[in-house]
C-alpha cells in the first residue's frame, strides 16, 4: 500500500493542480518533495497521520502526510 | 448604498461638533471603503506639514463593504493617520468586532480631528452620539477601561481604548480593542491621545442594505465552506500565526538578538506547538470568522492571562531580546496590550538598546541602573513599563528607533533596524531579497503584511534579483492590503489559500457592483501610488534613500544560524530599487512620475 502525500495551496502547482499525489515509502518528507521539485524549505508544517511531523520523516506504506508552505505570512 | 453604513460621523473635538455626511457615492466607488478612503480623506484633509500630534492632524476610522457582513473576515476596519513615528503614511489595521458596529451604527468613517480641552470619550449607540467626560478614565490602562465599560454597558459595545502610551504620546502607541486586537502601527494611539480621546464605545442595530439577499447568502456560505473544508484549516486554528515560529528560525528569518542573526537557540520553546502545550488555553476568532487564529494563554508563573503572544510578539519580544520563555514573552505581551504600546516596535526598540549595552554606548548610567544584557526579562518588563510612561530611558525609546539612534549616535543608526521610521517587524532579511524590498517599500515602513514574499524567495532563490520577483512583491503590494479596503481578513486566502474569486460574487451581492480581482489590483495600485505621494508632500527630501533598509542587512552578515555569513549586498539593493521604480513606473529618485499619475487618473486627487 502505498503512501500519500497532500499538498495545499500554490504547492499543487508542481503536482499538475491536484491535491494529492502517491508516493513511495520509504523516502523521507524531504526526498518526496525535492522529487517534485517543491525546496523543501519553503515548508512550514509536516504532518503525518494528523500527528506533528518534520522533513526527515521516513514515509511508510499508508501513511497520510500533509506538507503545508506558508504563503501569506502574518 | 447597498454594502455601506451611509454615513461619515464628523467629530470636532476642538468644538464638541458632531455632525454626519453621506458617504459620497463616488467616493465609495473609486476607493470603495478602509484604507481606500483612509488615503484619499488624508490627502484631501489633512494639510501639507500638519503636526501629526497637533490639531490639524486627523484619525480616520473607516469600515468597508465586507465589514459586519457574514463573509469570513469581515471583521476589520482601518486606521488612518498621518504618523508620529515616521511624519509620513500610517494605516493600521484593526479585528475583533468593532467595525461590525460601525456599520450596524450606520457608519461608514469616523472623523476625529482638532483637540479636545479635557479627556473625553466617543459615545455612539445608533444615532445617539455624544462626546462624555473620561477625566475618571484618563491614566488607566486599557483592560480595565474596557472591563469598566463592558459591566455597565453590556457585552454588545465594542470597544476601543488607549492606555497610557497613547496618552503620554509615545510615537508607537497602539489602540487596544476586545482586550487582544489593536489598531497596531505607526502611532495611531498617540494621535488618539494627543486629541484627548480615552476611547470609542460603539454599538448599532440598523440593516445594511444588500443588493441582492439570496446570492450573497450563497457566496457567503461557499466561502464559509471552502475556509472549513481547507487543507490547512486544523493547522491554522490550533497554531494561529505561531505556526511559522519554527520554520522562521531553521530559513533563518527568526529575528534573534536584534536582528543579528535569524536562528535563535531557544526557538523550540518559542515554537506554536510548545506555545499550545504549555500555556494555550483557548481560542478566539473576530467577528465572522471561521477560523480563529487567536490563542488565549495563561501564564501561571505570573498568575495571568493575555490574548496571544502572535508570531510577532514571539519574533520581536522573544528572540529578539534572547527570551526563549514562552511565559515571560507572553507576559510582555500582556504588559504592552495594557499599556496601549506596539509590540513590534517596542521589542524592537529594546533589542536596540541592548546591543547598545552589549556594545558598550550605554552603561547602566544609560540604562537607569537596568542590567541591560540580552535575555533579562525583568529588565525588559520594566523597560516596557517606561516606554509607556516616557520615563528615563523609555523616553527615549518611546521616540522609536530611528530618532533614538540618531540622538545616540556611536554608530547606533547603524543597528537601528527600520525603513522610514517603522521599526522592522519578525522577518530577517540578510538573506531574502524580495521579503527585503517588500519592507524597503512598504508603505507604512518596515512592515510585513503588505507583501510577504520569503517563501517565494525560498522557491525561486534567496539571492536572485530579477523582474520577475520584483513584479511578484509589486503585485503583492497592490493586491494584499485589498483587504484592509473592502474591510475583511486577509489570512483567510493567505493562510487556508481559499480561491480569491470566492470573494468576486459576494462582494457584487452585497454593493452591486461587479469587480473583478483586476479591477481591485487596480484600486490597489492607485492606493499604493497615492500613499507614496503622501509621503514625498510630507518629506521634502523623501526619495530613494528612504527606501534603505537597516545597514545591518547590507553590511553586517549574522555570525551563526541558516544565514550565517549571507547578506544582500547595497549594489544589489539598489538595482532592487531600480527595477522597483521602473515597474512601477516612477521616477530613478521613486517618485511617481506625472505620466503614472495621469494614467492612474490620480490628478484630481492629489492637486
Amino acid at each position: 500500500m502505498p503512501a500519500t502525500l497532500r499538498l495545499s495551496g500554490p504547492l499543487r502547482d508542481f503536482n499538475g493542480g491536484q491535491t494529492e499525489v502517491k508516493v513511495q515509502a520509504g523516502l523521507t518528507v524531504r526526498e518526496v518533495l525535492t522529487n517534485l521539485g517543491i525546496v523543501p524549505e519553503t515548508i512550514a508544517v509536516v504532518v503525518v497521520n494528523d500527528e506533528q511531523g518534520n522533513k526527515d520523516y521516513v514515509i511508510q506504506e499508508g501513511d497520510v502526510v500533509r506538507v503545508l508552505a506558508i504563503i501569506g505570512g502574518g | 448604498m447597498n454594502g455601506y453604513g451611509g454615513k461619515i460621523l464628523r467629530v470636532n473635538l476642538s468644538t464638541g461638533t458632531l455632525t454626519k455626511e453621506s458617504t459620497p457615492a463616488d467616493l465609495a466607488r473609486d476607493f470603495i471603503g478602509g484604507r481606500g478612503f483612509g488615503i484619499y480623506f488624508l490627502l484631501k484633509e489633512v494639510p501639507k506639514g500638519a503636526d501629526p500630534l497637533g490639531p490639524e492632524n486627523k484619525l480616520f476610522i473607516s469600515s468597508g463593504p465586507i465589514s459586519g457582513m457574514l463573509i469570513p473576515g469581515g471583521g476589520k476596519c482601518d486606521w488612518t493617520t498621518k504618523a508620529p513615528l515616521t511624519g509620513g503614511y500610517a494605516s493600521a489595521s484593526m479585528g475583533g468586532h468593532f467595525t461590525a458596529e460601525m456599520k450596524y451604527a450606520g457608519l461608514d468613517s469616523i472623523i476625529l480631528e482638532g483637540i479636545s480641552p479635557k479627556p473625553v470619550y466617543l459615545f455612539i449607540d445608533n444615532d445617539k452620539v455624544e462626546l462624555r467626560d473620561a477625566s475618571d478614565l484618563w491614566g488607566k490602562n486599557t483592560f480595565a477601561v474596557e472591563k469598566q465599560f463592558k459591566q455597565k454597558l453590556g457585552e454588545e459595545y465594542q470597544i476601543a481604548v488607549i492606555g497610557p502610551g497613547g496618552e503620554n504620546l509615545v510615537s508607537y502607541a497602539c489602540i487596544n480593542h476586545d482586550y487582544g486586537r489593536q489598531a497596531g502601527r505607526g502611532g495611531v494611539g498617540a494621535v488618539m491621545g494627543s486629541k484627548k480621546v480615552k476611547a470609542i464605545v460603539i454599538h448599532g442595530t440598523k440593516s445594511v442594505p444588500v443588493a441582492d439577499v439570496e446570492t450573497y447568502r450563497k457566496a457567503g456560505q461557499a466561502l464559509y465552506k471552502a475556509c472549513k473544508e481547507a487543507e490547512a484549516w486544523k493547522q491554522w486554528t490550533s497554531y494561529g500565526t505561531t505556526q511559522v515560529v519554527s520554520w522562521c528560525d531553521e530559513v533563518g528569518a527568526l529575528p534573534t538578538r536584534n536582528f543579528s542573526a535569524g536562528t535563535f537557540e531557544g526557538a523550540k520553546t518559542l515554537s506554536g506547538p510548545y506555545m499550545r502545550e504549555h500555556i494555550v488555553i483557548t481560542d478566539k476568532g473576530c467577528f465572522a470568522c471561521p477560523s480563529p487564529c487567536g490563542k488565549y494563554s495563561r501564564m501561571k508563573k505570573y498568575n495571568s492571562n493575555v490574548e496571544g503572544p502572535e508570531y510577532e510578539t514571539i519574533g520581536l519580544c522573544g528572540s529578539n531580546l534572547g527570551i526563549a520563555d514562552i511565559e515571560s514573552v507572553a507576559q510582555a505581551n500582556l504588559l504592552c496590550d495594557d499599556l496601549g504600546i506596539d509590540t513590534i516596535s517596542a521589542g524592537n526598540a529594546i533589542g536596540w538598546a541592548m546591543e547598545c549595552y552589549q556594545k558598550g554606548i550605554f552603561t547602566k548610567k544609560d540604562t537607569d541602573g537596568l542590567d541591560l544584557k540580552f535575555g533579562n526579562v525583568d529588565a525588559v518588563f520594566t523597560l516596557i513599563k517606561k516606554i509607556a510612561r516616557r520615563e528615563g530611558l523609555g523616553a527615549l525609546l518611546s521616540e522609536g528607533v530611528k530618532r533614538a539612534s540618531k540622538k545616540v549616535g556611536k554608530g547606533s543608526e547603524k543597528f537601528a533596524i527600520h525603513v522610514k521610521g517603522m521599526e522592522q517587524s519578525g522577518y530577517a532579511t540578510h538573506n531574502a531579497t524580495a521579503m527585503l524590498l517588500a519592507y524597503m517599500t512598504c508603505d507604512v515602513g518596515a512592515h510585513h503584511n503588505r507583501a510577504w514574499a520569503i517563501t517565494y524567495d525560498i522557491q525561486v532563490g534567496r539571492e536572485l534579483v530579477t523582474p520577475e520577483k520584483v513584479k511578484r512583491v509589486i503585485w503583492l503590494q497592490n493586491f494584499r492590503p485589498m483587504f484592509d479596503v473592502i474591510g475583511g481578513c486577509r489570512l483567510q486566502w493567505v493562510e487556508l489559500d481559499i480561491d480569491r474569486d470566492l470573494y468576486v460574487p459576494a462582494m457584487e451581492a452585497i454593493t452591486g457592483i461587479h469587480r473583478t480581482w483586476e479591477d481591485l489590483e487596480k484600486v490597489g495600485e492607485r492606493i499604493w501610488n497615492l500613499t507614496r505621494l503622501y509621503w514625498a508632500r510630507e518629506n521634502e527630501d523623501f526619495g530613494r534613500t528612504w527606501d534603505l533598509p537597516a545597514p545591518r542587512f547590507y553590511e553586517d552578515p549574522p555570525k551563526t544560524g541558516a544565514t550565517k555569513g549571507q547578506i544582500t549586498s547595497l549594489e544589489t539593493v539598489n538595482k532592487l530599487l531600480d527595477i522597483y521604480y521602473e515597474q512601477r513606473g516612477w521616477s530613478l529618485d521613486g517618485l511617481p512620475t506625472a505620466a503614472t499619475i495621469e494614467s492612474l487618473g490620480l490628478k484630481a486627487v492629489v492637486a
